[in-house]
């Protein structure tokens, strides 16, 4: 029971993915075979494996060439796709997660536990910690607006939604675009990226905080994917920051910075330069994470980024 | 033999492409300083870089000579970019053509089959693909062939008079599509916030897979993660034996990296996973004996050589780790090394602008809380090492003080070291 297994090599998926095409009648000229393989991998030249493909096409008897110089099975069949035992396993522990009800019915539950009754119950709970909130309640309202977040994405329908702001303020009847439902892993909190259609400028709500929410008709206007929303709030300049290597602080500050775009260099032994670019509402959270690191992390540039450091340090 | 393009043990790259997702500005030079040749650097760079998404990975020139990084948006995927590297396993040519041919079979067979008729169809298949009948199917190749397809769940075993061979029940079946494209959003959630998340991934790699061959048609994105760690997904493998070997109550046996860099080897008794989330960090609690006082944390991502074998003597494996999920009650993310060790209080007065926040963060950790005037409160925490608060207390200098203490020394501590940080930025 490995996780790393031959038969998830992308390799010999490709194949499977390759004969199930063949299997469904597809056409493929035989002189195109390694074309259509690149095409299973979403590569567009074979590195490695060059060797494999060579031996799958000509050497295993599984493919030949037909009289019209295209791609046939040996053996005329598909094969089914199935989820390995580790798979099954996560997916029947998984069940049991009470996140899994924000995203499907207690019937589609039921079906899968009957369809994985024979697979053995192994706990694969791992206590998190360093979440730094209780997070959004789990309950029948926050469950019904995720299902709906999730049909204005799919259906691309303009929500129509209330929100109440941290300070008590309320908009009402706000129309917006949805691109994309965000988790934040630490804050264990769900926010919608959206589009706003009144102000054309990229909003985020917490879902928690929306109410009265409702679709419209199909959105008449092109469609913002969350690339253009973003780019739009990209800081003009990166953050740079030494960091002296003292109790592994390179290490801490490198996994801390890890999600966001980086590079870094050694400056000498014991000093790393770390740029990080940033998008502007990730800024109060990036000054947070850099006081984490004390001392051993020092702002360079920008001034703006490193002036507020500054006022901080003064003032305590 | 082996296809070289592959990866026999996934061990082999772990090392190496933690150093480029973590650090990225290592070349050549360095991974020979830390004991790598240069031909096998070469290989496995080829290797990861074949398997790792083209966008996510870039280089620079340092010393005149490539250092791979990565360069992450995580708004733009919602997968760990990581995962790719776990499909890279070697394999013979034998055992896959065989392994595709009998999947073939099975997956067309209305009926289970016993070996000697996939024996018989699979030389039929052979001799219809032009080979000789003087070489057909092995039968003892045959019957590793099943069992491994067996053990991978791909195919079942059943017994009547006879053992027989069928395809694995399809647990999907009898889901409509609206069900199944949801069952995609909800694992396209799950593998990021359930570890191991390899089996996530893997499960959601099967399942866009099921989905375009029964309906044809790719989901859509929906989800998005902040604050997503995908280093960890490199010590899966370590994990899973770890969960094998509680859910079993089994011991493990593994090398580990000390503080000097040496590798030390250790039997232990594996109790509970804990997860930092805000660094990214696993950790395993394990016991050194029977006895409660006699436990240590571990990283996962210093293990390594893991194996798992049975207790030679019985081991109350659920109270252990009772005991030290209580204890862990104590530490804000690292660890609680001396169970039965009494908790030490650390004395806060906090600006009322950050109460509220702070009191969420550190919730489990309050013992009392107290309002000293309009503008400030007094928070109470029970720790088990003081210092292992400095991270978060630095997240909000200006706005806090630090009671001294009997208990321990993290006032002064903190007070010096907030001289030295002034001094950084010319205050002083």
């Amino acid at each position: 029971m490995d996780l790393f297994d031959e038969l998830k090599n992308k390799y010999i998926l490709a194949s499977i993915q390759l004969i199930n095409r063949l299997a469904a009648y597809e056409t493929i000229e035989w002189d195109e075979f390694e074309s259509a393989f690149l095409m299973e991998m979403d590569k567009d030249d074979l590195n490695i494996g060059y060797d494999y493909v060579t031996q799958l096409k000509n050497a295993y008897g599984i493919f030949k060439k037909d009289e019209q110089n295209l791609v046939k099975l040996v053996y005329h069949s598909d094969i089914a796709i199935r989820p390995s035992l580790p798979e099954k396993i996560w997916l029947k522990s998984v069940l049991n997660h009470s996140d899994i009800k924000l995203f499907l019915e207690d019937e589609t539950i039921e079906k899968l536990k009957t369809g994985l009754r024979d697979v053995a119950d192994i706990d694969i709970t791992v206590i998190r910690k360093g979440q730094f909130s209780n997070g959004d309640l789990r309950n029948e309202e926050l469950r019904n607006k995720v299902k709906l977040l999730i049909q204005a994405i799919e259906e691309k329908r303009i929500l129509v939604f209330s929100n109440q702001l941290k300070n008590g303020k309320v908009y009402r009847q706000q129309e917006a675009l949805i691109s994309r439902i965000e988790y934040s892993i630490i804050d264990n909190r769900f926010r919608a990226s959206l589009w706003s259609l009144e102000e054309e400028r990229p909003i985020k709500a917490n879902i928690s905080q929306m109410f009265d929410l409702s679709l419209k008709d199909i959105a008449s206007k092109p469609y913002n994917d969350i690339k253009t929303i973003l780019d739009q709030r990209k800081a003009n300049e990166c953050i740079e920051l030494r960091i002296t290597n003292r109790h592994r602080c390179v290490e801490r500050a490198m996994l801390l910075f890890s999600q966001y775009e980086r590079i870094a260099r050694w400056e000498d032994a014991n000093t790393m330069l770390l740029e990080i670019d940033y998008y502007v509402f990730d800024e109060e959270e990036l000054v947070r994470n850099i006081l984490s690191l004390g001392p051993m992390a020092v702002v360079l540039k920008p001034q703006s980024i490193r002036q507020r450091i500054i006022s901080v340090l003064e003032g305590a | 033999m082996k296809n070289r393009d592959f990866v026999s043990q996934y061990e082999k790259i772990r090392g190496l492409l933690r150093e480029i997702f973590v650090y990225g500005c290592f070349n050549v030079d360095d991974f020979i300083d830390k004991g790598i040749s240069k031909s096998k650097y070469n290989q496995d760079i080829r290797k990861i870089l074949n398997s790792i998404d083209p966008n996510v990975i870039e280089n620079q020139r340092i010393n005149n000579k490539k250092a791979y990084y990565f360069r992450i948006n995580m708004f733009e995927t919602s997968g760990n970019v990581l995962f790719d590297s776990f499909m890279l396993k070697s394999f013979t040519n034998q055992e896959i053509e065989l392994s595709l041919k009998i999947m073939q079979l099975l997956t067309a067979s209305k009926d289970p089959l016993t070996q000697k008729e996939i024996e018989e169809r699979l030389d039929a298949f052979f001799l219809e693909s032009g080979g000789s009948d003087i070489h057909l199917t092995d039968s003892t190749t045959l019957y590793r062939r099943l069992k491994d397809l067996e053990n991978s769940s791909f195919l079942k075993k059943s017994k009547s008079h006879i053992y027989k061979y069928s395809l694995s029940e399809d647990c999907f079946y009898h889901l409509n599509e609206d069900e199944f494209y949801h069952l995609i959003t909800a694992i396209d959630f799950m593998r990021n916030v359930q570890y191991p998340s390899s089996c996530g991934n893997f499960l959601h790699d099967t399942l866009i897979r099921y989905a375009q061959k029964k309906w044809d048609r790719i989901p859509v994105n929906i989800l998005l993660f902040k604050h997503n760690h995908f280093a960890h997904i490199l010590d899966d493998e370590i994990l899973w034996s770890l969960l094998l070997a509680i859910s079993k109550n089994e011991e493990v046996k593994f090398h580990v990296e000390g503080k000097n860099g040496k590798e030390i080897y250790k039997r232990i008794r594996p109790l509970a996973i804990f997860a930092d989330e805000q660094y990214g960090r696993r950790y395993l609690m394990a016991g050194i004996d029977a006895s409660i006082s006699q436990t240590r944390i571990f990283r996962l991502d210093k293990i390594s050589d893991i194996k798992r074998s049975r207790p030679a003597n019985k081991w109350d494996a659920e109270s252990q780790a009772n005991a030290v999920i209580a204890q862990k009650r104590h530490s804000l993310t690292g660890g609680c090394d001396h169970l039965g060790k009494k908790a030490i209080k650390v004395g806060l007065i906090i600006e009322n602008v950050v109460s509220e926040r702070m009191q969420i963060e550190v919730n489990d950790l309050i013992v009392a809380v107290q309002t000293i005037d309009e503008n400030h409160t007094r928070l109470e925490l029970e720790v088990n090492q003081a210092e292992e608060l400095k991270p978060w207390l630095r997240r909000y200098t200006g706005k806090i003080l630090i009671e001294e203490s009997n208990e321990h020394k993290l006032k002064e501590i903190m007070d010096a070291e907030l001289t030295e940080w002034k001094a950084c930025y010319g205050l002083i």
